[in-house]
């Protein structure tokens, strides 16, 4: 009876991963992605990236942790870690100082708070 | 026993749905810029909109800030010109007006003017746009002083003493050039006012008067003199006359750059043996090397903001451009060539090299060739 409890419940975890999760996350994937996009479009317009790091060539990345709340309140902007260049964290802290409010997420949407992790990328082109 | 264990697989089911759930987790999204400001430029409307426009984009491009007309641009440049004016404006990604300005003046004055504004207003530093620079040329087939704006265009000749000219030195605000000449038979150095093109000789003493170069007021020069037998640094007003020296050596001094105060001055001796920087008061006193990690040192250039000191250094049996502090460390080439002059934003130097000028911007290492053609082009200097 136990081997079979445990079977199921693999099973039950092995459809989940196959599925992605609750079937309606992806009911909602268009809502959540148009959504995205109208985030991402506010965040690039905020974001005065610094205009000479001192950096070699390449991509210098930021992730960021937001949460906003039903009225489109920004009741989190977390970095998740530094970039290592001052002047790409002080940017993106500028913008987390700035940026109180954005659209308000859809009214589906709407059950508690809607969290997006936004990753800042600035390509030194030196 | 049956609903107990109906009940724990459908709790087992669903922590499985939820743990999968949460593995999908926080969506993501990626916001990607780069460290250079995407703008695009429209073509300027008008009867010399398409100079203007061609003017503009190629500041904006050695400013070494922008992309131009690449994807997702977040300013959009137009304008409309017409006789002797120019209503410029950018506006940004959501059609906010960023700057609206209109310029008077020629096609290119004007062009220079808007693109200053743009440079100035996205990027909040100074632009070269409108600046000048000055050189020796042998296009006559004889060293002369030529002008031209930075980019390489307007080139004029100054001089045309056919015998030798040389270290032009271009006034800060552009609008007169120091220069050695040869035409007394000895070297003395002149001022020549670009407007006017009348010409004045400020230092003729006896012996070597050579290498001026113009304090930041653009009122004293500062330059090398051997009238009392051994080349020493002095400064006399740029009218001539009020000599003051500086240096006291049995040495070399050559070279002589301003602080942007005009506090002090670096130049160049040969007191340790090789040519090496020194650093010291406008005012005279004793000058104090700095420590260049080279050899050979000579040309120094001050930058603009104070910070910098571009200068030449010899390695490998060639002539590489180094920049260090002005207070001496932290030094690195940064260029093949000769003559390094800073611009007025402290980020681009002009260098000769081959015969002819380049544009360097320390920043990126971008080479940009700016002119040639006029014979064998040295020892440029650029306005602020």
């Amino acid at each position: 009876m136990r081997n079979r409890l445990i079977g199921l419940t693999s099973m039950a975890l092995l459809l989940a991963s196959c599925f992605g999760g609750w079937p309606h996350r992806s009911h909602h994937s268009a809502l959540h992605g148009r959504y995205d996009h109208l985030l991402h479009d506010h965040f690039y317009r905020a974001w005065q990236q610094p205009k000479m790091v001192p950096a070699p060539r390449g991509k210098i990345s930021v992730p960021v942790d937001l949460q906003i709340n039903s009225q489109g309140r920004v009741v989190r902007f977390q970095p998740a870690r530094s970039s290592g260049y001052p002047a790409v964290d002080a940017s993106i802290a500028a913008m987390g100082r700035k940026v109180k409010r954005v659209l308000p997420p859809p009214f589906s949407l709407r059950d508690g708070t809607y969290d997006l992790r936004i990753y800042f990328e600035l390509d030194v082109k030196r | 026993m049956k609903t107990m264990t109906r009940n724990f697989l459908a709790l087992g089911l669903a922590t499985a749905f939820a743990f999968a759930a949460t593995a999908e987790d926080t969506p993501t999204s990626t916001i990607s810029k780069s460290d250079r400001i995407n703008l695009t430029v429209s073509p300027i409307t008008g009867s010399e909109g398409a100079a203007i426009t061609k003017t503009v984009e190629n500041d904006l491009s050695l400013s070494g800030f922008f992309q131009i007309g690449g994807a997702n641009a977040v300013y959009t440049v137009s304008g409309t010109s017409s006789s002797g004016s120019l209503q410029g404006q950018v506006v940004d990604h959501s059609g906010g007006t960023v700057l609206s300005k209109t310029y008077s003046g020629n096609a290119r004055q004007t062009a220079h003017q808007f693109a200053n504004d743009i440079i100035e207003t996205l990027s909040g530093s100074k632009g070269l746009a409108g600046s000048k620079i000055s050189f020796i040329g042998t296009r006559s087939g004889h060293k002369e002083v030529y002008v031209a704006d930075y980019d390489g265009k307007n080139v004029r000749q100054m001089t045309h003493d056919g015998v030798i000219s040389v270290h032009p030195s271009i006034s800060p605000d552009g609008r007169k050039i120091a220069y050695t000449g040869y035409q007394s038979g000895y070297a003395d150095v002149y001022v020549i006012d670009l407007a006017s093109g009348q010409r004045t000789r400020v230092a003729n003493y006896p012996g070597t008067n050579s290498g001026a170069s113009f304090s930041p007021d653009g009122g004293r020069l500062a330059l090398t003199i051997s009238k009392d037998g051994n080349p020493e640094l002095y400064t006399i007003s740029a009218g001539g006359g009020g000599a003051r020296r500086l240096t006291r050596t049995r040495s070399v001094e050559s070279s002589p750059t301003w602080s942007p105060s005009g506090d002090e001055i670096i130049y160049s001796s040969d007191e340790s043996g090789s040519p090496q920087l020194y650093r010291i008061s406008a005012s005279g006193g004793s000058g104090h090397q700095l420590a260049s990690g080279h050899g050979y040192c000579t040309e120094p250039n001050w930058s603009p903001d104070g910070k910098k000191v571009a200068f030449n250094v010899r390695s490998g049996g060639g002539f590489q451009v180094a920049i260090m502090d002005a207070n001496g460390g932290g030094s690195r080439i940064v260029t093949s060539g000769l003559n390094p002059a800073w611009g007025p934003d402290s980020r681009h130097i002009i260098v000769a090299q081959d015969g002819a000028l380049f544009l360097i911007d320390t920043v990126n290492s971008r080479k940009t060739k700016v002119l040639d053609g006029v014979g064998k082009i040295t020892e440029p200097s650029w306005s602020r």
